[in-house]
């Protein structure tokens, strides 16, 4: 069962409908601010693992405007702009949403806010991505990350250690054995990125493992949670170089470690 | 926000995990709920278990309760129906029509049980997608019809990532 307090985002993509969840430990009131004022959508929309976001601008009525500008972490910049359709503060927020790379489409997202006895509970429905399967995927894994990041910035800053275990599939079961040159250079750029994981305490031990099946890596990390986690696979230069490596990510809700 | 393909690769996103739990969310407001899985066999396989008497195997669980005394004319305006029985000896009947059929790509079909704890006896539509993946296949589920009943879709949602665990369990022990 997926824990509540953990965002997910799930995609009917022939429907080109995107929904995600995550229930925070704060008054909708709060939560309402956070999603629309520029103080705090700065702080807590982005990470340093993938981009920030620079300048928000929000006119906060029906027919008011939106814009937000952002730098991904290799220094490229982009853009969203919309326009607000329904404010009902702490409940309801309509807008619309068109990003700068997917122009010229405009879809639509709307945020509602309910009251529970633990906080929020916070749902997002994008709709509008009809018959464009891959941006309405892309948006439900952007999702994720989004709902993560503001969960994360109510959480208490000294979030407690969590464990994974991670294995990494490589392309083919013969990969050891037959790989390319260029795949060569990616696997040691893997092995110094670790290593750096290592220094940094990210990662208690990773290597590969033999396997007559054929071989595959794991690792064990220690970080602040899944969405950590998730971020370190994602900048591990195998997943940067789209070569068809893949990752599996699993709890260890028990570990126990010297 | 995420890009499309015209920056690639994007570096901001992981690759698919090969193993994705299954996953649901429910928008109370809006009346739907969405749910998704990657199962490790063909669509043929996943649009017979969830077409035939198969269902009687997987669908339940000790404790919860067992589909049983499944009947569905698989096309479209055919009737389905099952006895749901419980672990306390209680039954539900649940039934309802296909309403689209494309094997095995597609499934669109009512579902009314005779009583549910947050939804009465309200009918929904359910549609099931099945899309392969270079994992295996995709099932997306959308339940419809929970208007006004927003409790009843967090429920569904919470209870459809259970049942997809069953299929997901069912279908990687009978390939």
């Amino acid at each position: 069962m997926t824990a509540k307090n953990e965002a997910i985002a799930v995609a009917d993509a022939e429907q080109g409908l995107v929904l995600a969840s995550v229930e925070i430990g704060a008054p909708p009131e709060r939560v309402f601010t956070a999603l629309t004022s520029s103080e705090d959508v700065m702080r807590w929309w982005g990470s340093d693992d993938f981009h920030r976001t620079t300048s928000w601008e929000a006119d906060l009525r029906p027919g008011g405007k939106w814009r937000s500008a952002g730098k991904m972490v290799d220094g490229r910049a982009f853009q969203v702009h919309g326009e607000y359709i329904e404010v009902e503060p702490p409940r309801k927020l309509v807008f619309t949403w068109r990003p700068d790379w997917d122009a010229p489409y405009e879809t639509r997202v709307t945020y509602t806010l309910e009251p529970l006895e633990t906080g929020t509970r916070l749902t997002l429905r994008h709709e509008g991505f009809a018959n464009r399967t891959a941006i309405c995927r892309t948006h439900t894994q952007g999702w994720t990350r989004v709902l993560g990041w503001l969960a994360a910035d109510f959480r208490p800053a000294a979030a407690p250690s969590a464990y994974f275990l991670f294995r990494l599939l490589p392309p083919r079961p013969t990969f050891i054995k037959d790989m390319t040159a260029a795949e060569h250079e990616v696997m040691i750029a893997h092995s110094q990125y670790w290593r750096g994981k290592l220094a940094d305490g990210k990662v208690v031990a990773f290597g590969p493992v033999t396997d007559p099946a054929g071989s595959w890596g794991v690792g064990i990390m220690r970080v602040s949670g899944l969405v950590e986690a998730e971020a370190l696979t994602a900048s591990d230069p195998v997943t940067l170089s789209g070569n068809g490596f893949s990752f599996e990510i699993l709890p260890m809700p028990q570990a126990v470690h010297a | 926000m995420e890009t499309e393909e015209k920056i690639k690769p994007d570096f901001r996103l992981p690759k698919e995990s090969k193993w994705v739990a299954p996953r649901a969310v429910a928008d109370g407001g809006g009346g739907t709920l969405i749910a998704t899985a990657i199962l490790d066999v063909p669509a043929e396989r996943i649009f017979r278990a969830l077409t035939s008497d198969e269902v009687e195997r997987w669908w339940g669980a000790p404790g919860f309760y067992r589909w049983t005394d499944w009947h569905a004319d698989l096309q479209v305006c055919g009737q389905w129906s099952v006895i749901v029985r419980f672990t306390d000896g209680s039954t539900n009947g649940g039934s309802g029509e296909f309403i689209e059929i494309d094997a095995p790509k597609k499934i669109v079909m009512t579902r009314r049980l005779e009583k549910h704890p947050l939804l009465g006896s309200r009918e929904t539509t359910i549609t099931y997608r099945l899309d392969p993946t270079p994992h295996g296949t995709r099932i997306t589920v959308r339940e419809e019809g929970f208007a006004g009943r927003g409790e009843a879709a967090y429920g569904n949602a919470e209870h459809w990532e259970r049942v997809l665990g069953w299929l997901d369990t069912y279908l990687s022990h009978s390939k």
